[in-house]
């Protein structure tokens, strides 16, 4: 017999990955959709969700009426925290979805099947971002409701539909990143929610100066907030901004690349917060 | 000759400067139940999530039915797995929970949902198969992991600890399962455990591990021989109790003595040395010298506890 | 340049004087101060938040010769003491460029005012020279100030959004509590 060093071991054939392409990862993606929601957890946090949009878009109108609010601010205002919300529920269910399975201890019994380590970790993040639709479905009416004109009503939901795909996408995969290291979950959503809060608090903060030019570009968050501003509030067209884009979109790719090569090392035990 | 099932050969496992596991080898045919005996950190755990293609192995190799290391998705079809702390979604019931593996091993929803009540059926679940896992007892959960170690007819079945919690009925359920599976359904089953009765009662062949080392493996009573002492019961008459007994303390071969449950005429003397029953002659001889009738001489085989004692020096069940 | 606060004492001087005064609908008296009046089209008005009114103002050349180009600029200032005013809320367009008025003639604004909060306030037309003529030392014409005293109004609908924000979260939860019979049942 011959003796392959612990490197071979991890490396599956091709021909094996193939033939697991769909099957587990279909079955996985499923489950995880079910204990979402056909559990409270996902339909507490779409009710959550509709009662927060509905206070606001009462606030905002009561505000609206008496001029104290722009209207396409107002219609700003509901798109950018239905993403926020999304953006942050799809970290966090990913943060969790790895590491909390370790913390159950029931991550072992997953290893032993024949399902791909990525097909596991795939069909998690499937379900994880399936909040996304949800939230912004549900933003919907609230969004029509405060439109001035067909043209703020199409301009929120495709700027919320593009710029919203590209941070869920990329906030998710650095939920799974997170959590596929993670040895505790406490420590998973810990730094999950510390990178996202680090990363949405430019949103609320006035940038001005080279300084505040640079974070805005750099950073997702603000560039699609920003990006969601102009086209929204500022009837800037879609082609006057694009650049705006840039960061959401280099986000998405970088940290779902790195996802993807990382649920190749997913173990039984975390690296590190054991 | 059957085929191997399962072939190891000289696998180590070190974590960091920790030694974890060091040159496991053994070969396994179908229907055999192989015990994995040790203490605390022997390296129990990590020999079996290794052969479950868990950790890859730092040295050596392994094949489950031919099927080598190299390829563990493919090992990964053909064992069943109980982890020692084998967590269950509670949220599930039995029956899904059974289902959502079968499925995980390629089966389509029709064949999950017969396996997965079959196996229920086997596992004594079949009433409960409905209800959420987390109304389950300790027991329930041991046997509800066992159906689904077996949901893919598996050729080798690792089981880490199964019985630890149960009461003695549940542990027996367990083992009768365990014993069923390998006679009837002619698995290899890997039974990690502490309890020595066990391995008594279903193992055919035993490995006790210590700090990682294999420091014995062989048949059970192999192992009760070469490691555990023999001891001989003696009934003598009651009133020469104490002459009896300094006669066998001067006996070659006798390592001690002692009164059973305190009882007059009734001891256990410990026989030194191997199989061939020269200490039992010697302690026969001794009292007949002495002109001491012997009413009963019953020479008992070494028990596996003490065995383990006497390998690993450490304190077991 | 012309402060906001000196803007404001000249409102208050222009206040003081029109207390006492007849009030009527139609135009008032114009106030003198230079060459320039300004008068406007009402003097005072009840109303409750989120109402809108608007009125005119006019701009008469009593002077010799035909003016520059001007800048009308309309101001508010809390009566009360401890309303809060921030001008971009009452109104959306509180500057209008008047073009040079001719000897005699006279030049109109519309403005529109949204009573945005409950209080006691004024508001007032201020004219002065565009740049760059407008100098530290230009003269300024202000207007008679429309008082206006704002009732709260609770507006129970407003925007008409209050079907929309009862009915998302009932229909959100009638789904998923629909969702768990049907599985209770299957």
């Amino acid at each position: 017999m011959t003796t392959l060093t612990p490197e071979d071991v991890r490396r599956e054939p091709a021909s094996q990955l193939a033939a697991g392409v769909g099957g587990g990862l279909l079955v996985i993606a499923g489950q995880e959709l079910r204990d979402i929601w056909l559990s409270a957890r996902g339909p507490a946090i779409v009710i959550g969700t509709s009662l927060l949009l509905s206070l606001l878009t009462y606030l905002a109108a009561s505000n609206e009426e008496l001029n104290i609010i722009d209207q396409r601010d107002t219609v700003n205002l509901v798109s950018q925290i239905a993403m926020a919300l999304a953006v942050g529920v799809s970290l966090l269910f990913t943060a969790d979805c790895l590491s909390g399975e370790r913390e159950r201890e029931t991550l072992e019994s997953m290893l032993v099947t024949p399902v791909p380590r990525r097909q596991i970790a795939l069909g998690k993040y499937m379900a994880a971002v399936s909040m996304w639709p949800v939230l912004l479905l549900v933003a919907v009416p609230y969004i029509w409701v405060l439109r001035e004109g067909e043209g703020v009503f199409a301009d929120a939901m495709l700027g919320a539909l593009v710029v919203g795909t590209l941070l869920v996408i990329g906030f998710a995969s650095l939920g799974l990143l997170v959590s596929i290291f993670s040895g505790s979950n406490r420590l998973s959503l810990a730094v999950a929610f510390f990178i996202f809060v680090l990363l949405l608090a430019p949103t609320q903060l006035p940038l001005g100066g080279w300084f505040g030019d640079a974070i805005t570009q750099i950073n997702p968050m603000t560039a699609g907030s920003t990006f969601l501003h102009r086209v929204i509030v500022k009837e800037h067209g879609w082609g006057e901004d694009l650049d705006l884009l840039i960061a959401p979109a280099v986000w998405a790719i970088v940290v779902t690349a790195a996802a993807f090569i990382a649920t190749g090392r997913l173990r039984l035990q975390g690296s590190f917060g054991r | 000759m059957a085929v191997a099932s399962l072939t190891v050969d000289g696998i180590a496992k070190a974590f960091g400067e920790t030694r974890a596991v060091g040159e496991l080898s053994l070969d396994a045919s179908p229907g055999e139940v192989i015990g994995l005996l040790g203490p605390n950190g022997a390296g129990k755990t990590t020999a079996i999530r290794v052969l479950t293609t868990i950790y890859p192995p730092d040295t050596g190799c392994f094949a489950v039915d031919g099927i080598p290391y190299t390829r563990p998705s493919a090992i990964r079809q053909r064992i069943g797995v109980l982890p020692e702390s084998a967590g269950y979604p509670l949220n599930q019931s039995g029956e899904e929970f059974v289902q959502y593996f079968a499925r995980l091993f390629g089966q389509s929803r029709k064949s999950a949902r017969e396996t997965a009540r079959t196996l229920l059926t086997e596992v004594g679940l079949a009433e409960r198969a409905a209800s959420p896992i987390s109304t389950y007892s300790r027991g329930m959960r041991q046997r509800l992991g066992v159906a689904r170690a077996l949901v893919n007819r598996p050729r080798v079945l690792f089981l880490d600890e199964p019985t630890l919690g149960l009461d003695p009925a549940g542990q027996r359920q367990i083992l009768a399962l365990i014993s069923e599976v390998a006679t009837e359904r002619g698995a290899t089953v890997i039974l990690s455990t502490h309890f020595l009765d066990e391995v008594e009662e279903v193992c055919s062949r035993v490995i006790i591990l210590n700090r990682g080392a294999v420091i014995a493996e062989g048949p059970v009573t192999d192992i009760k021989r070469r490691a555990a002492p023999r001891t001989a019961r003696v009934r003598i008459p009651e009133e020469m109790h104490e002459s009896a007994l300094a006669a066998l303390r001067r006996a070659p071969g006798i390592a001690g003595t002692h009164a059973i449950n305190g009882a007059r005429g009734l001891m256990s003397a410990t026989l030194e040395g191997d199989a061939s029953g020269k200490a039992g002659n010697a302690a026969v001889r001794a009292l007949l010298e002495v002109g001491i009738p012997i009413l009963s001489f019953e020479v008992e085989g070494g028990k596996l506890s003490d065995a383990f004692l006497a390998l690993t020096g450490e304190a077991g069940e | 340049m012309i402060s906001r606060g000196g803007l404001a004492v000249v409102a208050m001087v222009a206040l003081v004087a029109s207390v006492g005064a007849n009030r009527q609908a139609a135009a008032r008296e114009p106030m003198a101060a230079g060459e320039l009046t300004v008068a406007v089209s009402k003097s005072q008005v009840s109303a409750v938040t989120g109402d809108s009114f608007t009125f005119t103002s006019e701009i008469r050349n009593a002077g010799s010769e035909a003016t520059r180009q001007l800048i009308a600029n309309l101001a508010f200032v809390a009566i009360d003491g401890g309303t809060y005013v921030d001008p971009e809320d009452w109104s959306a367009e509180r500057t209008q460029a008047v073009a040079p008025i001719a000897v005699g003639a006279t030049a109109s604004q519309t403005w529109t005012v949204k009573t945005v909060l409950q209080g006691d306030v004024a508001a007032y037309v201020v004219v002065l020279p565009a740049p760059p003529a407008l100098a530290a030392d230009s003269p300024l014409a202000v207007s008679p100030a429309i008082q206006m005293h704002v009732e709260e109004h609770r507006a129970l609908n407003p925007g008409g959004v209050l079907p929309t924000v009862l009915v998302v979260p009932v229909v959100v939860l009638l789904v998923f509590g629909g969702m768990r019979v049907v599985r209770r049942l299957v």
